[in-house]
């Protein structure tokens, strides 16, 4: 606990699990009141049960009615964290149909969207801030579909287009690269490590504290902070 | 258990030695505050100016090392690594600033400019990181760069090639010194440090209304970052921009 965020509050989307987690619980620890939102009601009483008194509200971020009602819940806010996201399907363009690309923006880029409209009023008030989720793929594309990586690279662009247009309100970006969550099996963890510097996958807690960062750090706005083990060097 | 992680929490570098170049003064000199503030043993150089150095080192319980990074960058190390046993930061932060070389007059702009200012920002930053390397077993490297090395900037053409070549170094020796060193890099905009105070009150003010937080970045923000850059073992190769959302890049 370093209480350097009492007084304010978080909300994190997807943030039961993976990386979503470690971010609630780096937010919750240095003092934050965070509100967490997800698809599934039990992973988030889990997520609570785990980390102290968080606020769980069932949500799906990609229907505006869905988020309608969480903010009727969510009364102030200084810190959004746009986290929901992540890879339904993979395939090559060819393999990709228009409704998996409609699907993969509904989830990647139109649910930070959708939440952000929500979220502005609240912000100006708080001179908050915004925390995107994005990918080291949306930097530089990488076998990952191509709906994905595009996703990610509007969400990218996004958050610089927000850092200005939003301020007071400050945008930002945080790019994890490999960052094993879920049932990857070690052929899948083998390849992507091998595409780092660091010759390992990360963990959620090396991202939270990115995430950490450019909430804490008032003049960090419209930065894309790479979290990947050097897998993208480029802007 | 809970009294070890408090420690950890409070002072993230306990044990770590860090040098900080050109840590007298303005950026510098508040990286090299962040990290003694975070549990580090620092070291800052200078050229010249020993009092000024010794001085501010001792504000935060640092020691002074002479040593020019862009002749003897081997003896500057090795002076602070007989002096603390090791070094486990290198922060690349000496430039070198003159007056006469921000014009936009490219008749202005003599060589003598351009080996100054690459001898220190740039074979500095090289023969000091290279000279670090040697002695670290694990560990960070952290260079400073800024928003025209990105964007050019038409009063500025030695400076941002300088800046711009730091950003190739800083990928390149990521990649050369993985897995054991991360490599990052900071790039600045506008910081409130000296040379603020020299700017005419209107031209300061026509300068913040173009950052979209409007206000110059504080050195202790400054600090934030590079304490970020020198505790995560994730993130190399990396340019993080800290500008305010100035440039956007």
């Amino acid at each position: 606990m370093d209480n350097t965020l009492a007084g304010k509050t978080a909300l994190v989307t997807g943030g039961s699990r993976g990386i979503g987690k470690a971010i609630t619980r780096a937010l919750f620890h240095a003092g934050a009141r965070v509100i967490i939102c997800g698809r599934d009601a039990k992973s988030l009483i889990a997520a609570a049960k785990e980390i102290g008194e968080i606020l769980c509200v069932p949500a799906d971020v990609r229907r505006e009615k869905d988020v309608k009602k969480l903010f009727k819940v969510v009364d102030r806010l200084d810190i959004l964290v746009n986290n929901a996201g992540g890879m339904e399907h993979y395939g090559k363009f060819d393999g990709t149909s228009l409704d998996a690309w409609r699907s993969t923006f509904e989830l990647n880029l139109f649910s930070a969207v959708t939440v952000t409209r929500a979220a502005v009023p609240l912000l100006r008030k708080s001179r908050g801030c915004i925390v995107n989720i994005a990918s080291d793929v949306g930097r530089r594309p990488f076998d990952m579909g191509p709906d994905y990586c595009a996703a990610k690279a509007a969400l990218i662009s996004l958050s610089r287009y927000l850092a200005a247009e939003l301020a007071p309100i400050r945008v930002n970006a945080v790019c994890p690269g490999p960052v094993v969550t879920g049932d990857w099996g070690a052929a899948s963890i083998r390849k992507a490590a091998a595409r780092t510097l660091a010759k390992r996958t990360g963990t959620p807690e090396e991202v939270a504290s990115a995430v950490l960062l450019a909430v804490k750090n008032g003049y960090l706005n419209g930065a894309v902070l790479g979290v990947d083990g050097g897998a993208v060097r480029t802007p | 258990m809970r009294i070890s992680r408090k420690v950890v929490e409070d002072a993230p570098l306990a044990g770590k030695v860090a040098l900080v170049t050109g840590g007298s003064r303005g950026i510098g000199s508040a990286i090299a505050q962040a990290f003694a503030g975070a549990g580090a043993r620092v070291a800052i150089n200078y050229r010249r100016s020993k009092t000024e150095a010794v001085e501010v080192a001792r504000s935060f319980g640092g020691v002074a090392v002479k040593g020019d990074v862009g002749r003897r960058a081997d003896k500057l190390i090795e002076a602070v690594v007989k002096k603390f046993g090791r070094l486990d930061i290198l922060v690349n932060n000496a430039g070198h600033s003159e007056r006469e070389a921000w014009t936009d007059d490219l008749d202005a702009v003599t060589e003598e400019m351009w080996d100054r200012v690459l001898d220190t920002d740039l074979r500095g930053t090289f023969l000091c990181s290279r000279a670090a390397a040697r002695v670290m077993d694990r560990g960070k490297i952290i260079n400073v760069t800024s928003i025209p090395a990105l964007t050019g900037e038409r009063e500025g053409i030695v400076y941002s090639v300088a800046k711009a070549g730091v950003l190739g170094m800083t990928k390149s020796l990521a990649m050369l010194l993985a897995p054991k060193i991360q490599v990052n890099c900071m790039a600045f905009g506008s910081i409130e440090t000296g040379w603020v105070q020299w700017l005419p009150g209107p031209m300061k003010k026509s300068y913040e209304s173009a950052i979209p937080v409007g206000r110059f970045g504080k050195p202790e923000e400054v600090g934030q970052l590079a304490l970020f850059l020198a505790t995560n073992d994730w993130v190399t190769g990396q340019t993080v921009v800290l500008d305010g959302g100035e440039a956007r890049v």
